[in-house]
This record gives C-alpha cells, sequence and structure tokens, in this order.
C-alpha cells in the first residue's frame, strides 16, 4: 500500500464576505475544491502562493493546503479543509432551520407524555 | 521617513493640527561605538551606560532602548537627557506605553518622548496618550496619514499622561 | 440599566465612523491585509472558516427590549437569520459582509451598542452574574463597578496592546455565578466594617495552561478599585511574557514569579498611583453610575408561591418552573431562564424572530430587559410569579422552554470547526448528539446539577476545564477525536477537570457520556447527591471504567 503522493492547492478567503476560495485555471479564483488547480511541484505552489497573496483587492489569508493524492486518484484532505470545501449551505442545512421549518416543529413538537 | 512633532500645548483632547510634520530628524543617531559628532544626537542605551562619564551632561544628547527597558536604568539620565526614543520592534509590543507614562510621570521626565520602530496610524493616539511628542513614520506618506488619527476619537475615558483627570471629573456627567 | 449620555454616544459614533474609513481604504488597496487584520480585530470581526464572524460586546450580559430588536434587525438584514449568544455574554453574528460592518456598527450605535474590544490584546467585556439585581443572595448588584470598569479599560491608552487577551468578572452574590475563579481578575465585592470595596484575585483561566485564580488582596475599598486595576495591568503589560503566545496570559506570570513576588510588585506599583486624582474613583462617579441601577418599580402588591406552582398539576408547567425559574429577591417575583437548547437549533443561537419575540415578552413580562448568562442562556430576570404560566405558553411556542437549564442537555458547545478557524474538530453536531442521547434518561430520572462543556480545541470558549463533563476537541493526523474530563466546576467551589484517558471518536463520546450518566445513576446516594458530589465522593475509577470498560478495543487511538 503505497503512501499517497502529496500535493498542493492554495486556498484564501474572498475579502467581501470570507467565502471560501481556491486558486484555478488561470489562475483565477474559484469556489470550489473540485476546479482547483492541484500540483505536485513546488515552485508552481509557491507561484501560486504568491499570486494569491498578491490579489489584495478579491482575497485575504492565502495559504496552502497539502493535499494527498491516493493511487486511485482521491483527493485526501485533514477534516478542517473537507470542511472548507463542503462551504457555508453545508453548515446551514445541517445545523439549523429556517424559521418557518421551526415553527412548524415547535407547534407540532410533544412536550412531554401523560 | 517623517517624524510627527506635538507642538507645545497644555491639556486636553488634540487635534491633528496640534501636530507638524516634520521630514528630516534634527537629531543624528549614533552607532555603539565611533566619533561622536557635535549636535543633537542619539546613542543606544548600551552605549550610553559603558561611556557614562564621558556623556554625562551632554547637551542635546537623546538615547535609544529597547522595548524591555526598566526605569531604573534611566532614572539617573533623566534630569539633563534631550531626548528618549522608545522601540516599538512590533506594534503589539505594548510595553513601550507604560515606559513612557513612568518616564513622564513617575520619573518627571521633561525632555522629547520619541516612539521609533513598528508605528502605525493606529497607535497614535495612545502614543500621545501616553506621553510620547514624537513619533517616527516609516514613510513620509504614511505620516500624513498618520495625522488624521488624532481627529477620529474626541472622547476619552480614563486618565493618562495628557489628561490627568477622568471624564466624570473633566465634565459634567 | 445604564444610559449613554452625550460622551459614551459619541465614543461608539466617532468608533463606527473610523472603522468605516479603515474598511474603505482596505477594499480600495490602500492598506494591506497585514495592517487590516488587527484594525478590524479591535472591532471584533474575525475571519473564519467560511465567512466573517462579528462579535458584539453585551456589558456583563445585560440588554434592553430595544437592544434586542435591534439585533433581531441585523440578524435579518445583514446576517442568515440568527446569532449566537457566547460563554462571555456576548452575541456574534456569523455570516456578515465586511463592506456591511460599518452599517451594522452604525446601526448598534444607534441602540448604544458597539464591538469594541471584543477582541484583540486589551480588556474585553466585563462579565457579571446574570441574575445581578434580583438574586437572593446578592449582598450587593456588582453591575456598576463592571459599568466602571469597563469605561476605565476602553481604549486605555497604555494597556491596548497587553501580552494577550485581558477578561474580568464581577459577583456580588455568595454564590458565585460569574465564575470569578477562571478569569484574568475576579472580583468579589465585600463589606467590611462597613466600608465597601472587593477581593481581588488575579491569574484564573482556561485554555492550554487552566488556572485557578489566586488572592491578593482580601479587601481593596471602591476608592482604590481603579488604580489598584491600573496597578495590575501596569505589572502584567511590563512583565507578561511576550516570547509565546501560549504563555502570555497574567495566569503564567502569576505562576511563574509566585504570588508573593506578584503582589509585592503590585502592591508598590498601588502604594505609588493611589492617590492620583486620575485615578481615586469618587463617590459622586459611584452614585452617578449606580444610579443607573436602582431596584425597579416593582408592584409591591405581587404575589405568588413558586413552590406551589412547581407541583402544579399542569406537568409540563410544574417542569419547567422547577427546573428553568429561581426565587427572586422581591416577594411576588422569580428569574426565568429561557432555554437556547432546544432540539432544533446549535446550542446558543436564536433566530431573528426568536429574538424579536423575546423583545416583546421582555417589555410584557419583564421590565424590559434581557440577560445573557454564562451557558448561553437568557434570563428574563423579574416576572410576576402571577404572569408565569402565560408566560410559559408564550415561550413554549417560541421553542424556549425546553426545561432543562444547568441539566444535562443544558450543554455548552462553542462554535468549533463547523465555523472557527482556530478549532481542531467540530464541536456542535457532538453537543445535540450528545442532547438527543440524554433526552430520553432527563424524561425519566431526575439528574439534578449536570454541566457538559465541549470546546473545539484548547481555547476552551466553551469552558470545558469547568464543566463537570468536559470534552475538548483534538487534531489526530487531520482527523476529529475528543478527550473526556470529568470534576470541574464553575462556582465558588471552583475546581478543573482531570482527563479519564485516551482520545475517543465523536460516536465513542456520545456512547460514553450515556454510560458515565447511567453510572452516576447506579452509585448516587439518592436524588440529592449531584453528578459531581458523587464524583467527588467515588473517585475516577467507576467513571472511567464505565467510559472504557466495555470497549477498551475501540479506545486505544
Amino acid at each position: 500500500m503505497s503512501k499517497p503522493v502529496p500535493h498542493f492547492v492554495v486556498t484564501a478567503n474572498r475579502l467581501s464576505d470570507g467565502l471560501v476560495l481556491y486558486a484555478g485555471p488561470g489562475p483565477s479564483w474559484v469556489p470550489s475544491f473540485d476546479r482547483a488547480e492541484m500540483t505536485a511541484d513546488g515552485g508552481r505552489r509557491d507561484e501560486l502562493l504568491a499570486w494569491a497573496k498578491g490579489d489584495v483587492l478579491h482575497a485575504c489569508g492565502a495559504y496552502v493546503v497539502d493535499v494527498g493524492v491516493e493511487e486511485n486518484g482521491e483527493p485526501k484532505l485533514s477534516q478542517r479543509e473537507r470542511l472548507r470545501a463542503a462551504g457555508p449551505s453545508m453548515v446551514l442545512q445541517r445545523l439549523h432551520l429556517t424559521p418557518p421549518e421551526l415553527a412548524a416543529r415547535t407547534a407540532s413538537a410533544p412536550l412531554e407524555r401523560g | 521617513m517623517a517624524l510627527i512633532r506635538r507642538r507645545p500645548r497644555s491639556e486636553g483632547p488634540v487635534r491633528s493640527t496640534d501636530f507638524e510634520l516634520i521630514e528630516h530628524d534634527w537629531f543624528a543617531h549614533a552607532e555603539f561605538e565611533g566619533e561622536l559628532r557635535e549636535g543633537p544626537v542619539v546613542v543606544p542605551l548600551v552605549r550610553l551606560l559603558q561611556d557614562r562619564a564621558e556623556l554625562e551632561n551632554r547637551p542635546d544628547l537623546g538615547v535609544r532602548v529597547p522595548s524591555d527597558t526598566r526605569l531604573e536604568a534611566l532614572t539617573p539620565f533623566v534630569g539633563w537627557l534631550a531626548r528618549v526614543e522608545i522601540e516599538f520592534p512590533k506594534f503589539t509590543d505594548g510595553r513601550g506605553y507604560s515606559l513612557g507614562r513612568r518616564l513622564r510621570d513617575q520619573a518627571g521626565f521633561t525632555g522629547e518622548l520619541c516612539a521609533v520602530g513598528d508605528v502605525l496610524r493606529d497607535q497614535a493616539l495612545y502614543l500621545h496618550r501616553s506621553g510620547f511628542d514624537v513619533l517616527a513614520i516609516p514613510a513620509y506618506k504614511r505620516a500624513e496619514d498618520t495625522l488624521r488619527a488624532f481627529d477620529e476619537m474626541s472622547v476619552q475615558y480614563q486618565a493618562a499622561h495628557d489628561q490627568t483627570l477622568p471624564l466624570y471629573k473633566r465634565a459634567s456627567r | 440599566m445604564y444610559q449613554y449620555d452625550e460622551f459614551d454616544q459619541r465614543i461608539v459614533d466617532e468608533r463606527a465612523a473610523q472603522f468605516r474609513d479603515q474598511v474603505r481604504r482596505r477594499m480600495r488597496g490602500e492598506l494591506t491585509e497585514d495592517e487590516f487584520k488587527p484594525l478590524r480585530l479591535q472591532n471584533g470581526l474575525y475571519l473564519q472558516l467560511h465567512a466573517y464572524m462579528l462579535r458584539i460586546a453585551v456589558p456583563y450580559g445585560l440588554l434592553s427590549s430595544a437592544q434586542v430588536r435591534k439585533l433581531a434587525h441585523i440578524a435579518r438584514t445583514y446576517d442568515r437569520g440568527y446569532g449566537h449568544f457566547t460563554t462571555r455574554q456576548n452575541i456574534q453574528f456569523n455570516w456578515p459582509k465586511l463592506e456591511d460592518v460599518p452599517a451594522i456598527l452604525e446601526e448598534l450605535a444607534s441602540v448604544q451598542m458597539h464591538s469594541i474590544q471584543t477582541s484583540g490584546n486589551c480588556v474585553r467585556n466585563v462579565t457579571s452574574d446574570p441574575f445581578a439585581g434580583a438574586a437572593l443572595d446578592e449582598l450587593e448588584d456588582p453591575r456598576p463597578y463592571c459599568e466602571i470598569l469597563r469605561q476605565f479599560s476602553t481604549f486605555h491608552p497604555e494597556f491596548s496592546h497587553l501580552p494577550r487577551k485581558f477578561k474580568i468578572a464581577v459577583t456580588g452574590a455568595s454564590h458565585d455565578r460569574a465564575a470569578i475563579a477562571v478569569h484574568d481578575i475576579g472580583l468579589r465585592i465585600v463589606r467590611v466594617d462597613g466600608a465597601l470595596g472587593t477581593e481581588f484575585w488575579v491569574g484564573g483561566g482556561q485554555g492550554r495552561t487552566p488556572l485557578l485564580a489566586e488572592k491578593i488582596r482580601d479587601f481593596v475599598p471602591m476608592r482604590d478599585l481603579l488604580s489598584y486595576t491600573e496597578a495590575v495591568l501596569r505589572i502584567y503589560n511590563e512583565h507578561g511574557r511576550r516570547d509565546n503566545k501560549h504563555k502570555a496570559r497574567i495566569k503564567v506570570l502569576v505562576k511563574e514569579i509566585g504570588v508573593p513576588e506578584f503582589r509585592r510588585r503590585v502592591d508598590e506599583e498601588f502604594a505609588r498611583i493611589k492617590d492620583e486624582p486620575g485615578l481615586v474613583l469618587e463617590e459622586r462617579e459611584l452614585d452617578r453610575v449606580r444610579a443607573f441601577f436602582l431596584p425597579l418599580p416593582y408592584d409591591a402588591t405581587a404575589t405568588g408561591d413558586l413552590a406551589a406552582l412547581g407541583l402544579h398539576k399542569d406537568r409540563t408547567l410544574a417542569r419547567w418552573v422547577k427546573n428553568n425559574v429561581l426565587p427572586h429577591r422581591r416577594p411576588g417575583y422569580a428569574i426565568v431562564q429561557l432555554s437556547l437548547k432546544a432540539p432544533e437549533l446549535p446550542p446558543g443561537d436564536v433566530t431573528h424572530a426568536q429574538m424579536d419575540a423575546i423583545a416583546d415578552l421582555s417589555d410584557r413580562y419583564a421590565m424590559g430587559m434581557v440577560v445573557v448568562t454564562h451557558r448561553q442562556n437568557l434570563v428574563l430576570r423579574d416576572v410576576k410569579i402571577a404572569d408565569l404560566a402565560e408566560l410559559h405558553t408564550e415561550l413554549t411556542a417560541l421553542g424556549l422552554a425546553t426545561p432543562n437549564v444547568g441539566r444535562a442537555s443544558d450543554v455548552i458547545a462553542c462554535p468549533g470547526l463547523d465555523y472557527c478557524d482556530l478549532a481542531n474538530a467540530r464541536s456542535i453536531p457532538l453537543a445535540m448528539a450528545v442532547q438527543e442521547r440524554l433526552r430520553p434518561i432527563e424524561e425519566e430520572h431526575e439528574l439534578g446539577d449536570l454541566f457538559i462543556n465541549i470546546s473545539g480545541c484548547i481555547n476552551a470558549c466553551g469552558h470545558h476545564h469547568v464543566g463537570n463533563i468536559g470534552i475538548l476537541g483534538i487534531d489526530k493526523q487531520g482527523e476529529e477525536f475528543y478527550q473526556v474530563m470529568l470534576g470541574g466546576s464553575h462556582t465558588e467551589d471552583a475546581a478543573l477537570g482531570k482527563v479519564l484517558g485516551k482520545a475517543l471518536t465523536g460516536t465513542e463520546v456520545v456512547d460514553g457520556v450515556e454510560r458515565l450518566v447511567t453510572r452516576y445513576l447506579e452509585l448516587r446516594h439518592d436524588e440529592e447527591e449531584t453528578f459531581l458530589a458523587a464524583f467527588r465522593r467515588v473517585g475516577n475509577d467507576p467513571f472511567k471504567e464505565a467510559l472504557y470498560g466495555a470497549h477498551s478495543t475501540t479506545a486505544s487511538v
């Protein structure tokens, strides 16, 4: 069983609202991990990071994400990066109901038996 | 490089107009050793301590001190030094504010108190309130911008060097 | 409550204008992110995993109904419809856009609120007893002194770049609901020979090196409150470590130089400055601020029997009264706690619709005020016993009447890795899973006081060190694991929990907590013996065995 091959992706947060961004083709900013440029080359990684850090008007907090790529091509990310990649809708769906849903829930939920 | 210097004034809230922008320091800066020329010059603290006998009571002498300097190291010189420069290696190192206060309020230092190093616009008002009357700003353009800091916050709750009374003793609340 | 005069108002207005200018300069590229970051942090604006987070100050947890309505409006207009109440009595919004934050600050300023010093290496929100002004065991209302300390520390020029953050808590009751033992400065108001003053405790804190505070002075007269505080802050500013972020709190300084030496340095400085007119706290200022916290216009004819209500034939009402409602120092009144630990929402979260409704309820039933507690719940502090049944009905419809305050399912959790950039593990899903697992047990048995706290990282915003059951999220090779500790306490018998053994997965923790609670039920003397008391009596082993015993193979990581 071989170890995953180290790859790199550059990520940052959108300046305007903090949305997770990745350095993609161009380079340009893309909002999803799938479209990020993934490279095993340290030089290319540094180029992307420099570009990301230089784009001060659109992004902030740029850094390199380590991605281990398995033999079958599956990228391995830390839990933190998996959560970032999943995006805000996952957080909101998983954790929060909208007020109408909440109202419906509390109106009908039994409070105590007997 | 530029300096912001406060004009002589009485107590009370400051405005940017209380400060002037100066392009060239009137103090030269000397190294740890070597000939000291005439005129206003700042030496490192180490040199002052070392060459104390020959430097004592020299007019127009300034000293540059690191941020972790204790007041006790400076009290022998406070009566005659023309300037004390306190280093702020990173703006997050806030020790210089307490040293400045002690120099002014505890030791009664009346010479120039100058902040050097990572001095940013956001610290300008705090430095002034802590007794600093000269700020060394890394870039001239930034210095112009820094002056505006003095117009941003017109109310101070607590006493400090610049206002010896808290707000409720200065104004009717 | 405190009302701003023109000076207080000008401070928050000018601060909002200053930040508006800073944001404009950042968005135009005139400020780099490195230059902007400390500025936005000083206004409580963090950058987190998916978005910015704005932390708004709620001084000593006290809100007016107008302020609550404004928070609802902000949630609705600028955020995603909800807010989160924190363990330091503040509120956080998780989704503001950078360009909207100046407008948010202006809206806050219009109701005498702000986000000043809710982040950064400065003095943070001064917190206190959420029942201040109403508690039976209160000796002196701590809130005027909190307000005086707030003003003293706001934009203090000398102490805005401390080695690290600085947290102050004040209690005025015999039972400490402000957790002063785990604060950088903890004050207990006392009277000695008729004179009012404080016990001065220093050096408590959680995080990487949890420590309980040491008493530095038995009695500091009120006159000297500010000069003594200034002396402590100055010694800390000068001597606190700046070489290592994790050793920079005042608790480390106190530990490293020892209490006698720390006390000596503070006393030396105090002696020098105690009579400075700038620092002497005069009676007129004490009177001015106390005047905002005078007893409310209570109805002298109000009556009611709280105990009887706890035995009401409507068992839902009775249960809620017994768990969530406390006696008030005024006859005929009660202190009502709103549980923000319902099954539907993450712990401590409130929707904008709930906020608006709470504001209305506060006006109708609770003299127009709401208080935030350290356990991420809310308090309607002055409710007539005669109104409790009606209020209960209203709260039930809003999902705010879960009868679990201080009980097992009142789980405190920090935002964790779902939101927070500093976290190692998620805490919210774990909290909700633990709540769901314990609810049926709670329904069937009287579990009594049982405080469960979850933090997603060592920064301990979930206060896991002082939970009866404390859970800490850790990162092992990029995956989430949790340490379980027992025996912490946040009150005047303060204690720090001890880790039971190896870290577990989230699923194992949920199963494990259930087994800990079951074991407690098995070995307690009777219903009166709390989880903490039982733990102190029997020690680690029975609980360790409950947690790990049945799953010794899966527990090895």
